[in-house]
């Protein structure tokens, strides 16, 4: 256990605690309208400031943080299911299956994933599930060919013929031998990716094209903060904060596994 | 090395169909057709008008033939006709191109220009003060959105100091300079956005020179070199480095999609008429023949770029340029 | 017979900040002017990390810990790495077990060469490859103006073995370290590459410190031997006397290990 990687997880794990229990920690309701103090910097009351609509800041980044952190964990657990089911497929049965998927991932590559998410975006609406899906969609490949390689590289080692020897299916032997093996690697890749997500997630918010007001996320207070730049700092600062520390973390996560393996 | 060639260009052929294919079928993902945000948009649009439309970008006949037709549309580099203006969309994205372009190779320039001499110092005075403070800082700017980055920019170099122009590509009376002054115009307008895109791409960078820069530097030919009584400097930067470097021409062609996947953003807070900032409009608009063509350009272009660094790559190595 | 090397009680250990792994506990040895000594011991004895002291060409985390080491009576461990830098390549010189790990793999086999005659012979281009086409031809590689523009994989383990002697050979050193040279070769190349050591040195008069786990090459070629065993030199003596009257255990090992019936 490195310094890395016990600092990654003080940071993901405080943020976790202040997501889940966002109702008691936040200040204020987010959706508050107060109308004695539009567009404020930070204050006693409001230990942020306010936008222009008189919501408090901290609150509101506060609710954020359950928005990018459930995008984030769930888009690339969907992302890690698919990348482990069509990666230790290809590895572990060959042939044209493989070529298949592999075809398949090469394909996928090739586009810009923002690109294709906002080309996904573009056609169906932008909800927080919709978000998740998309992103979980476009963000699978590097895990399948993580698997992959571990499967080819593993396949052959005796201690894989010898449960075929006895008789295990070919899911328990993917499952509870393959997989675990590999697992060093896909967590990086995981956390890693994770971080993306959030990254993505703020991004298409910050466009306009993710999560929509009034609901609060991190990328779209940043909306705001582009049309009264110069003027609120405020609103530039801190969510912009918020989301380099939660990367932070998660990159320091990702890089103590690195280290211990 | 030329059948390397020859056979990584013919294995672009199913990925471009698969890329098509995907780009296609994305767009027509949606429930109801294409055209129903359009239309939604403008509810005053008649039945008949509806037909006419439905029947002028085919959206009247099955959907494998509405591929095909788009597909040897495609063949012909008619990428159809923008939705939100009417013009065609092989315009629309040429003109915007070489912006987009200048910007990204600047920013590449710069990248390399400043990370790789970073990574080569940090790997050889590895553990050093010098090592620990720019791995600190690495490891910020990497977890650093670059949006962010680009609204704090702005705010400081731009509003704050007034340094730095923070939209658009040239100023108001560009029409009154010199050939002289026009290119300074842009180059003062475009160093905000190619600065704050490069710096991402610069922490990853320099990380991974130093990387392959420390491993490189614990190979046995290394020793050989320095038992051979060479200059130290010399056993580092024409031992080592001449390795080490080989796969930044990999990363460079790796990085193409994460560059154009950030246009559309960095365009956008910009001002900046590049192709990333169609790409942005036309989702906005739903324009859907320009969403489609921006897509398969964006994956064009990463193809070709990772074809250039494998390629390139290839030659530069001699394993395997002269392959045994 | 003149002295050449002179190592005693040399200790090296690895550092790794929080811990240390020893390399070499005490090791002493020495060679004389044209003389071969042997050094022989099981892998991980320190041989290595001993004659890559003798130049400080160590890896990053080996530390010299205490001990002499002297060339010519010019100690080498008090020396600045400048002084190092002139007897590198010019008074000893080096051939490594593998060779084509050994090699740049982005130079040519030419260039590298020129690279060693530039340093210390010629400064002259066009007379530094003649003198390169020369050392090709003395180290017996076959069509040399080809060769020399050749990269190192595209050459075998023999060929590959014969650059490094050319490549060592270029400044006419008095002390050639042979660390494994054959070991990761077949046999029949290595009996070549022995034959044609044993050539230049009958030629060019220089000493061979030769480094290896298999005594029975050693028997063919060695005057003297020494043995190392857990970082440490445990016995030392004639050719004649080792193999006839081994005294240490470990020495009787590496006997058993290597020598066949026939030629006790």
């Amino acid at each position: 256990m490195n310094k890395l990687l016990i600092t990654g997880i003080i940071i993901i794990s405080v943020l976790s605690i202040i997501a889940v229990f966002a109702p008691f920690v936040a200040p204020h309701d987010p959706n508050n309208i107060d109308e004695a103090s539009l567009l404020t910097p930070p204050s006693g009351k409001y230990l942020l400031g306010t936008d222009q609509l008189g919501r408090d800041i901290l609150s509101r980044m506060i609710y954020g943080a359950r928005i990018s952190l459930s995008v984030g964990l769930i888009a690339i657990g969907i992302a890690t299911i698919l990348g482990l089911i069509l990666g230790s497929l290809s590895g572990y049965y060959g042939g044209i299956l493989d070529n298949i998927i592999m075809r398949f991932t090469d394909i996928m590559l090739c586009f810009p994933t923002f690109f294709l998410i906002l080309a996904v975006v573009a056609v169906w609406e932008s909800s927080i599930f919709n978000i998740m899906v998309i992103i979980g969609l476009t963000s699978w490949m590097g895990v399948a060919r993580l698997i992959r390689a571990e499967i080819l590289s593993l396949k052959e080692r005796e201690f894989i013929q010898a449960e075929k020897a006895i008789g295990a299916s070919n899911l328990r032997i993917i499952t509870r031998h393959l997989i675990p093996n590999a697992i060093g690697p896909i967590l990086v890749n995981v956390t890693l990716g994770i971080a993306g997500a959030i990254l993505l997630e703020s991004g298409l918010s910050f466009l306009g094209l993710g999560i929509q007001p009034p609901t609060p996320s991190w990328g779209n207070i940043l909306i705001e903060a582009k049309s009264t730049l110069g003027v609120a700092w405020w609103l530039t600062v801190f969510p912009g904060l918020a989301i380099l520390i939660t990367i932070l973390g998660f990159n320091l996560i990702s890089e103590g596994i690195r280290r211990e393996l | 090395m030329l059948t390397y060639i020859l056979r990584r260009l013919l294995g672009i052929i199913p990925l471009l169909l698969g890329i098509t294919l995907i780009s296609f079928f994305i767009i027509h993902l949606a429930p109801g057709k294409p055209t129903t945000m359009q239309e939604a948009m403008n509810p005053k649009v008649s039945l008949e008008v509806r037909e006419r439309l439905n029947k002028l970008y085919g959206l009247d006949k099955p959907i494998h033939i509405q591929y095909i037709n788009w597909l040897k549309m495609l063949l012909r580099f008619d990428f159809g006709r923008s939705i939100s203006d009417g013009r065609p969309v092989t315009e629309k994205i040429l003109e915007r191109i070489p912006v987009t372009l200048t910007i990204n190779i600047l920013a590449m320039f710069l990248i390399f220009l400043i990370a790789i001499p970073l990574g080569v110092f940090s790997a050889v005075k590895s553990g050093s003060v010098f090592d620990k403070i720019t791995t600190v800082f690495v490891f910020i700017f990497f977890a650093m959105p670059t949006f962010w980055l680009a609204l704090l920019a702005m705010q400081f170099f731009g509003i704050r100091l007034g340094w730095l122009p923070i939209s658009g590509i040239k100023s108001l009376d560009f029409e009154y300079f010199s050939w002289w002054k026009r290119f300074l115009d842009i180059l003062w307008h475009l160093a905000l956005p190619v600065a704050v895109s490069a710096i991402t791409g610069l922490a990853g960078i320099s990380r991974y020179m130093r990387h392959n820069m420390l491993e490189i530097l614990n190979q046995p030919y290394i020793t050989t070199a320095r038992a051979k009584g060479l200059p130290e400097r010399t056993v580092i930067y024409k031992h080592g480095l001449r390795n080490a470097i080989l796969p930044i021409i990999t990363i460079l062609g790796l990085s193409i999609p994460g560059l154009l996947g950030g246009s559309v953003i960095f365009e956008s807070i910009f001002a900046l008429p590049g192709i990333g900032e169609l790409f942005y409009k036309a989702v906005m608009m739903r324009d859907y023949f320009l969403i489609m063509a921006e897509v398969v350009l964006g994956a064009l272009l990463t193809m070709i770029g990772n074809l250039i660094a494998d390629i390139g790559y290839a030659y530069a190595d001699p394993r395997i340029r002269y392959g045994k | 017979m003149q002295k050449l090397l002179e190592i005693k009680n040399l200790k090296v250990q690895f550092d790794f900040e929080k811990y240390f792994i020893s390399a070499v506990e005490d090791a002493s040895l020495e060679v004389n002017e044209n003389e071969i000594v042997g050094l022989a011991g099981e892998s991980g004895s320190g041989k290595t990390i001993t004659a890559f002291s003798i130049t400080r060409i160590l890896p990053a985390k080996a530390k010299i810990i205490s001990g002499e080491i002297f060339f010519r009576n010019q100690n080498l461990l008090e020396a600045s790495e400048e002084a190092l830098r002139s007897i590198r390549g010019k008074e000893i010189a080096y051939i490594f077990q593998e060779p084509v790990a050994y090699l740049n793999p982005v130079m040519t086999v030419g260039d590298q060469i020129m690279e060693a005659v530039i340093l210390h012979q010629f400064q002259d281009k066009t007379k530094a490859k003649d003198y390169v086409m020369e050392l090709l031809g003395l180290v017996k590689i076959p069509q040399p103006q080809e060769r020399f523009y050749a990269y190192p994989h595209q050459l075998s383990g023999g060929m590959n073995q014969r650059i490094m002697l050319a490549m060592s050979l270029a400044c006419k050193p008095s002390l050639l370290i042979a660390d494994e040279p054959t070991t990761a070769l077949d046999v029949t190349i290595e009996a070549a590459i022995l034959d044609l050591l044993l050539e230049l040195k009958a030629e060019f008069q220089f000493s061979i410190l030769f480094i290896t786990h298999n005594l029975s090459i050693l028997h063919r070629i060695a005057d003297r031997i020494y043995i190392m065993h857990k970082g440490k030199t445990v016995e030392s003596a004639s050719k004649d006397d080792i193999f006839s009257n081994p005294k240490h255990p470990h020495t009787q090992e590496l006997i058993n290990a290597y020598l066949k019936v026939s030629e006790v």
